[in-house]
């Protein structure tokens, strides 16, 4: 049997066949047609579209997004792929101030994905940011964080048939991860979490990369007798609050996890607003586990310092199962 | 000059006509906004008219513009209406943005017009993007980006000039230049001293031409729309001007000397130029043009009318098109 | 009759500080003689009138906060009254 395809060739198999089947859609970015994309996303597929519809671009972040938001508002629809989510801030402007605010004046849309690679791997301080709250924040837009290939290839594909700014991050670490993926219609919907292993005792609610050690450390609780559910959230917004709160009220006892630094961050959104929905099924307050307010170092022994452990991970659950 | 490249005499009154409205149009709507009407800020672009009209003479109605923060004048040249322009001022469910933009955010994608901007420099970036979506798309269609000369500094108008001359966007690319910069004027702040030198290191043609007169405007982006449509990509056009007022109404900056502005006024305001170039060529006569000055003044009246008896939105609808509900379920 | 007014100079002006009034009622006025002084947000203003007359009579005293767009007195034209 051959292999299960990997989360970068997930990407390759939605954009390819949501190109066949939509004309307006194109990809800019730096790099694309001869290397297939920094972490090889479109590889093979300017060979197959060509390159009016496969488009090296200047690494001019700003001009790559003004050129998204202007031939999308225009009714193509474009992907632009910055490699790095750390490259957005060069066009910031044109993601919060003019792509995510044209529908609401303007009376017209903006489909255009915004795809990179986002995530703590060892790159340093200015390729590792994890600028997830900063979009979902952000009226106008969603977010998308698939955690496996079948998510990548069903988010990308509910993306590129609706009509708005998607900012679509995929994890560097996942990038090799192999597993199933869906055929031409198995589309994901955005704002539907996932429930990735089942558990009566505690909630761990997640996204991204940090499902791995989510996963470990839920083994570890098992080994321990102590059944952990965990929920994947797979879009940032909209946020799949309803399946929040309802495993509150299932278990009564919830940890957040992400890599991003905890101050502000998206896990204290679940946790502010899961609280205040289903207090009284609580039986103790929620715990969250984030990343250390620092940039992130190259050297991977800082990296570790700096970022959620399997055991950071297992003492949250331990504290949350001793209510 | 009357004739193939100027057009005919219906055309010219046209122009004046436009001119007119705008003029009178943006003074009315200073007094409002001093009055406390308008809200959201109001940049007045009276003394810049033949820009606005110029361009639009030039382009095609489906063509597509993105401007700046100072854009009435685009607008109503584009045909957007007194009454929805000046009802967005007051940020009235009327308006072009339906109340959610006022001044600076005057748009409307379906017809055409992707928006003026509060950011310097975003719409030009638009524009190119729109002129991508046209050349994808195979249309026979131009898009204009509109740019300030504040706009000449801020690094995104070069990054998308030069995405625009390597892939040969059918993309104008107009400098609105007052020559200030909110108050700082354009020289002290702009090394090399000429724009059109910068643009043409992209390797577009580029030149300046009299803002002041619509005719020449006219020409330069008939010629520029042409040169695009034949697939050579875009022109730079740096269309030199003067605004009349302040950046923004209520302004009181003493940063340009009063002669300075009086002789821009007196010596080369664009409506005079062309209402006496129209009178010495036996174009137009007193009565014709007292009759347009009549009708331009009843169609503001009748716009500030309109526009002080039309609705607020309905703050029920502030969750409205932030986003399209799709991905919501 | 011209009615001289509070200016709104700014996105967040809401009111002005009346200073001073420097044309009284019965004063007889030229096109952009200065009438009051008031204090916004950001600095001292000037109020002028457009056209020439006669003052009327003050609306607000020294001292006053006045909202944006509120007249503060008018400027009547030979033959008007208030």
């Amino acid at each position: 049997m051959a292999s299960e395809p990997t989360y970068s060739e997930a990407y390759q198999s939605g954009i390819r066949e949501e190109m066949n089947n939509n004309p307006k859609i194109f990809i800019m970015g730096t790099d694309l047609q001869e290397r297939g994309g920094h972490f090889a996303q479109v590889k093979g597929i300017a060979q197959e579209f060509g390159g009016e519809r496969v488009r090296d671009t200047p690494i001019s972040e700003a001009a790559m997004i003004a050129a998204g938001v202007g031939a999308a508002m225009y009714g193509m629809r474009p992907v632009v792929d910055l490699n790095f989510m750390d490259f957005a801030l060069g066009a910031m402007d044109e993601i919060i101030n003019q792509a995510a605010h044209i529908r609401y004046m303007f009376n017209g849309s903006v489909p255009l994905i915004i795809r990179a690679t986002s995530g703590i791997a060892q790159a340093g301080a200015h390729h590792n940011n994890s600028f997830e709250s900063f979009f979902a924040h952000t009226p106008g837009l969603s977010v998308a964080v698939p955690g496996t290939p079948w998510d990548v290839k069903g988010l990308l594909k509910t993306a590129l048939r609706a009509d708005d700014p998607v900012i679509f991050m995929m994890h560097k670490k996942l990038t090799g991860m192999r597993g199933p993926i869906g055929g031409p219609e198995d589309l994901v919907p955005f704002g539907k979490a996932r429930i990735a292993r089942e558990g009566a005792d505690a909630t761990l609610v997640t996204y991204g990369y940090t499902l791995i050690p989510a996963m470990k450390a839920a083994e570890t609780l098992a080994a321990e007798g102590k059944q952990v559910e965990i929920l994947d959230l797979r879009t940032l917004f909209p946020m799949d609050m309803d399946a929040v709160i309802e495993a509150v009220k299932r278990t009564g006892r919830m940890v957040v996890v992400d890599e991003a630094p905890l101050f502000a961050s998206i896990t204290a959104e679940i946790a502010a607003t899961a609280s205040e929905a289903a207090f009284d099924s609580l039986k103790g307050p929620i715990v969250r586990v984030g990343a250390q307010r620092a940039p992130l170092s190259a050297d991977p022994g800082m990296v570790e310092a700096t970022i959620p452990s399997i055991s950071d991970i297992e003492a949250a659950l331990r504290k949350v199962l001793s209510y | 000059m009357v004739g193939e490249v100027m057009g005919t005499r219906e055309e010219m009154l046209a122009m004046l006509r436009m001119m007119m409205m705008i003029r009178n149009f943006e003074e009315t709507a200073d007094k409002l906004t001093l009055r406390g009407k308008v809200s959201g800020g109001m940049h007045n672009s009276s003394g810049q008219e033949a820009v606005a009209v110029g361009v639009m003479s030039a382009l095609a109605p489906d063509d597509v513009i993105a401007t700046t923060h100072r854009s009435h004048h685009h607008t109503l040249a584009k045909g957007f209406s007194a009454r929805e322009v000046m009802a967005e001022l007051m940020t009235k469910a009327t308006g072009v943005s339906k109340g959610r933009g006022a001044s600076m955010h005057l748009g409307d994608v379906a017809r055409g017009h992707f928006g003026g901007n509060g950011i310097v420099g975003a719409g030009m970036g638009i524009g190119m993007g729109a002129a991508l979506g046209i050349k994808l798309a195979g249309d026979k269609k131009v898009a204009v980006g509109f740019v300030g000369d504040g706009g000449m500094n801020t690094g995104r108008t070069w990054e998308a000039v030069n995405m625009a001359a390597i892939w040969k966007l059918p993309l104008i690319v107009v400098v609105d230049n007052n020559q200030y910069a909110v108050e700082t004027f354009i020289e002290r702040v702009t090394a090399g001293g000429d724009l059109p030198k910068r643009a043409s290191g992209f390797g577009l043609p580029a030149s300046t031409i009299d803002g002041q007169n619509v005719l020449e405007v006219k020409d330069a982006v008939a010629k520029a729309r042409d040169f695009a449509l034949a697939g050579n990509g875009p022109t730079f056009l740096n269309a030199v001007t003067y605004r009349y007022y302040g950046h923004n109404v209520g302004e009181k900056g003493q940063y340009r000397t009063l002669e300075e502005i009086e002789d821009w006024r007196t010596n080369r305001d664009p409506i005079d130029q062309l209402a006496a170039r129209l009178f010495a060529d036996g174009l137009l006569d007193q009565a014709t043009f007292d009759e347009m000055t009549a009708s331009v003044e009843a169609e503001i009246k009748d716009a500030v009318e309109f526009a002080e008896n039309s609705p607020n939105p309905d703050p029920a609808d502030v969750m409205l098109n932030v986003d399209s509900g799709k991905l919501r379920g | 009759m011209e009615e001289v007014f509070i200016p709104a100079l700014g996105m967040a002006m809401e009111e002005a500080y009346l200073e001073k009034w420097l044309k009284h009622p019965g004063d007889a006025v030229n096109a952009g003689d200065v009438i009051a002084l008031i204090e916004t947000d950001k600095a001292q203003v000037e109020v002028a009138c457009e056209t020439a007359g006669t003052v009327g009579k003050h609306r607000f005293e020294v001292g006053a906060s006045v909202p944006v767009g509120e007249t503060i007195t008018v400027v009547l034209a030979p033959g008007e009254s208030e």
